[in-house]
């Protein structure tokens, strides 16, 4: 095909003209979203809503797309899965709402942004962390099918008062094991957050589940 | 700088809503969830300048400022009363830069942001406790050097706090440590609950509010989570037990809330009040009476109507 005005192909989706809007208010829109967010991962497995006027880019979600610009700027190196990453326009709007640096192995990242449980790495490729500096370790983002429905797991731990049901779809066969072997690392450990369209829930490395 | 016409945030120029910057909340708020993620564990920030002085309760104001709304209502206490300067200055500050309603009601408040007490009140699920902590490190005074202290942490070696403790009871008897008594949370970290007397600390526990931590100075954040297990540290032969007094506060009767002393005159008179003043006035209210709420000493010259929230501006 031929074009009058030539452009390279990796830019075709992302040009600056076609770049997602980003909040309206960032300032209380950023701060709800994070109260959600807090609530979230203080409350284990309880489902939160977002509501937001931000636009979502490429194959991302827009609960995905509102936690990123709510936690991300120039101090985050993030992680995109193959999902996310073969649609330029997902890096595009990161790095031009957030400033974030895109890193291309996932143990270098803060946050790992899945757009696919397909594509999800094995947990151990993520950064637990240190013994000293437990902190230092990677949040990962997982959009799930559906939050509700799959395999049925039971929470205990620090933000549940007595158990909690959680049974998000489609999660690999592998994923309870190693989040027992991320669990049984603690204080070292990743901590999840599932996402679904405008829904979310949190997963911290606190969390004992029984699958 | 513009004069200032009015409290409203929004007519407040030169500053963004509550104070700080949207990239400043965003690295704070980051170390919240982590610290939320490893309950008990002290997540080094980037503690910024603030308009008051370290020490005056700048970590505290640091987290309201991250998490707060312009749906919040705040509350400020300061040794359990709403009333002294650095409660009073610090509700002011966010009435200002956030333009959030205050309210000196616990039961009113989504936040609360306290200097060395938990409200006798029991908290709810959808409220926040922000404590204020001048020295976060529960081993600071046995292990001054960091390095040592982080290991410490990190492979849970905490027999020296034992020893301390073992060593109180050795000299005097008992554990004589009546403030910042150290708790372990979820049986990992041993934290320091900030400098609350020990009568609270069983309130941490099994809690159903967030309790988050910032330390200004000492730049670290830490939390506890709803429904955590927070024990205080003790030993079979030692149980730990939380302070009691003779007698019951002297305005409203109550028999199980934490008592201040106060003198009265050079004679040695003295009385025993809440010193969760909001509590206190809030049983007054009900008609609880103690054997000296009848003294015109401390009668209200005119008792007023139960506070509202008030609105900023």
């Amino acid at each position: 095909m031929t074009t009058t005005q030539p452009k390279p192909a990796n830019v075709a989706s992302g040009a600056t003209t076609g770049i997602a809007p980003g909040f309206s208010d960032p300032v209380h829109e950023s701060q709800a979203v994070f109260r959600q967010i807090l609530e979230a991962m203080s409350r284990p497995g309880m489902i939160m809503g977002i509501e937001t006027t931000a636009e979502a880019p490429g194959t991302m979600a827009e609960g995905m797309a509102a936690l990123s610009l709510t936690l991300l700027d120039g101090d985050t190196r993030v992680w995109l899965d193959a999902a996310l990453a073969e649609h330029a326009a997902v890096a595009d709007y990161l790095r031009f709402h957030c400033g974030c640096p895109i890193v291309q192995s996932p143990f270098d990242a803060d946050f790992a942004l899945i757009g696919s449980v397909d594509t999800l790495p094995r947990l151990e490729r993520f950064s637990p962390g240190t013994a000293q500096y437990p902190e230092r370790s990677a949040t990962v983002v997982i959009e799930v099918p559906k939050l509700t429905g799959g395999p049925a797991t039971v929470l205990t731990g620090p933000g549940i008062e007595t158990t909690r049901d959680f049974d998000p779809v489609g999660l690999p066969d592998w994923f309870w094991s190693a989040w027992a072997v991320n669990r049984g690392s603690f204080p070292l450990g990743i901590d999840a957050v599932f996402t679904c369209d405008a829904e979310f829930c949190a997963l911290p490395r606190s969390t004992r589940v029984e699958a | 700088m513009t004069a200032r016409k009015s409290k409203r945030a929004g007519d407040e120029t030169g500053y963004n809503f509550a104070y700080l910057d949207e990239q400043t909340k965003r690295m704070i708020r980051r170390g919240i969830l982590k610290a939320v993620a490893v309950p008990g564990y002290q997540v080094p920030f980037g503690s910024r300048e603030m308009p008051l002085p370290y020490g005056w309760g700048t970590g505290g104001i640091q987290v309201t400022a991250s998490i707060i709304g312009r749906d919040d209502v705040l509350k400020v206490i300061d040794q359990g009363s709403d009333d002294t300067t650095n409660a009073v200055s610090i509700r002011a500050f966010f009435a200002r830069t956030a333009g959030v309603n205050t309210t000196e009601e616990t039961a009113k408040a989504s936040i609360v942001q306290t200097r060395h007490r938990i409200p006798e009140r029991k908290l709810r699920a959808d409220q926040i406790l922000v404590y204020q902590v001048p020295i976060p490190e529960p081993l600071r005074f046995l292990e001054p050097r960091e390095t040592e202290c982080r290991k410490i942490h990190a492979w849970s070696e905490y027999g020296v706090m034992h020893v301390k403790l073992y060593e109180d009871i050795a000299r005097f008897g008992r554990i004589t440590t009546a403030y910042a008594y150290p708790v372990r949370v979820d049986d990992r970290y041993i934290m320091d609950p900030s400098p609350i007397p020990k009568f609270d600390n069983p309130k941490m526990d099994d809690c159903p509010a967030l309790q988050l931590f910032g330390a200004g100075r000492e730049k670290r954040l830490y939390a506890i989570p709803p429904y955590t297990k927070v024990t205080s540290l003790d030993f079979e032969d030692h149980p730990f037990d939380i302070e009691t007094w003779d007698e019951p506060c002297a305005l409203c009767g109550a028999d199980d809330s934490f008592l201040d002393e106060i003198i009265l005159d050079d004679k040695g008179s003295r009385m025993f009040v809440c010193s969760d003043s909001d509590f206190c006035s809030a049983r007054r209210a009900e008609g609880h009476t103690g054997p000296m709420a009848d003294d015109p000493r401390f009668a209200d010259p005119e008792p007023s109507p139960r506070e509202e929230v008030s609105h900023a501006g």
